[in-house]
């Protein structure tokens, strides 16, 4: 049976624990630029993007329709009321919140780390009942639920954690990183649409939300 | 009448050329003018007519076949698979209009149902 132990107590950290974060990160930044090996783990971004739409959508009384995720990285979640300012702001910031909790709870406890994953897992799986209606969005969500579940089924508990920080890293990347498309000139995407309830440019929606992911980054390198 | 008198000046320009005497030179460009009537032109005009006939069919012939010749291989190429293949250019074109089209559809159901999409 796999240890349930958190991280044993060392009086002088390792090399590898001390720089823990920053290892992960370059690992996510090479991980990116990798051609096939990158498609999964881009799904990841694309798919907590859109499901934070969803749930907030649900949080303010509207209800998800469904949710679509293309095989380039693109994804589309279409809702039936609630609140259309919370809807359109939650897709960036909610993908970062979703990394940051998968990465703080991958290194807080290694029960919670699991806890966490049959969560996603089970979160995958009822978008995959109730929202996913066409083959790719099937296709899609299935290879991320692979993906997680081979991240449980892992030899050990340690093993799990690791790979949950990978995911967590790299989903923090491109959820800072993705907002810096709407700088295109096409009048289209949350920002647009922010920009349009709001007055305030969408630039200033891009600057906010790869802010957000700045401090978010800031604050899991302090994390011990 | 003017076939006559391009016949008179003809035989006058050979009159020109000619060294027969001047007397003999009347003679000859008397005589054509009795023989000429008009039954006897007549048939020497077909007769050219048909050789022209003749020539601008012959001609035509040519053209047609040149046509045909530079027609040949465009036909081929249609006649070939590629007939009913439209062109990459145009298939862009089409996807382009299509995906123009799915989006106002889009905007149209979005507007009927009230639904919002958020990318």
């Amino acid at each position: 049976m796999p240890s349930v132990n958190s991280s044993p107590p060392q009086s002088s950290p390792s090399f590898l624990n001390k720089y823990q974060f920053w290892l992960f990160l370059l690992a996510a930044v090479v991980l990116r630029q990798i051609p096939i090996l990158s498609i999964p783990f881009n799904w990841l971004e694309t798919y907590f993007h859109e499901i934070s739409h969803g749930i907030a959508a649900l949080l303010s009384g509207g209800r998800i329709i469904k949710i679509e995720l293309f095989a380039n990285g693109a994804g589309l979640c279409t809702t039936q009321g609630g609140n259309q300012f919370f809807i359109s702001f939650a897709g960036y910031a909610g993908a970062i919140l979703w990394g940051a909790m998968i990465y703080i709870s991958a290194k807080s406890h290694q029960r919670v780390a699991q806890i966490f994953s049959i969560f996603i897992v089970l979160l995958l799986s009822v978008t995959l009942l109730l929202w996913a209606r066409d083959l790719l969005t099937i296709f899609i969500c299935l290879v991320l639920l692979v993906l997680f579940l081979f991240s449980l089924k892992a030899k050990s508990l340690k093993m799990l954690q690791l790979l949950l920080q990978l995911f967590a890293m790299v989903i923090i990347l491109n959820g800072l990183l993705s907002p810096l498309y709407l700088l295109d000139g096409q009048a289209i995407g949350d920002g647009t649409s922010l920009a349009n309830l709001t007055l305030i440019p969408e630039f200033i929606w891009v600057v906010l939300w790869s802010t957000f992911g700045l401090v978010t980054l800031y604050f899991l390198a302090k994390i011990k | 009448m003017k076939i006559t008198n391009t016949a008179n000046f003809s035989s006058s320009v050979k009159a020109l050329t000619n060294k027969t005497p001047a007397k003999k030179q009347q003679a000859n460009i008397v005589a054509p003018d009795k023989k000429q009537t008009a039954t006897e032109k007549t048939p020497q005009r077909i007769d050219n007519n048909k050789k022209a006939i003749a020539l601008l069919d012959s001609q035509n012939a040519n053209e047609n076949a040149l046509k045909n010749e530079t027609v040949a291989p465009q036909s081929a190429k249609f006649a070939g698979v590629g007939l009913d293949q439209p062109n990459e250019q145009n298939l862009n074109a089409v996807n382009t209009y299509q995906s123009v089209n799915n989006l106002a559809q889009r905007e149209t159901i979005q507007s009927m149902l009230g639904v919002d999409l958020f990318a």
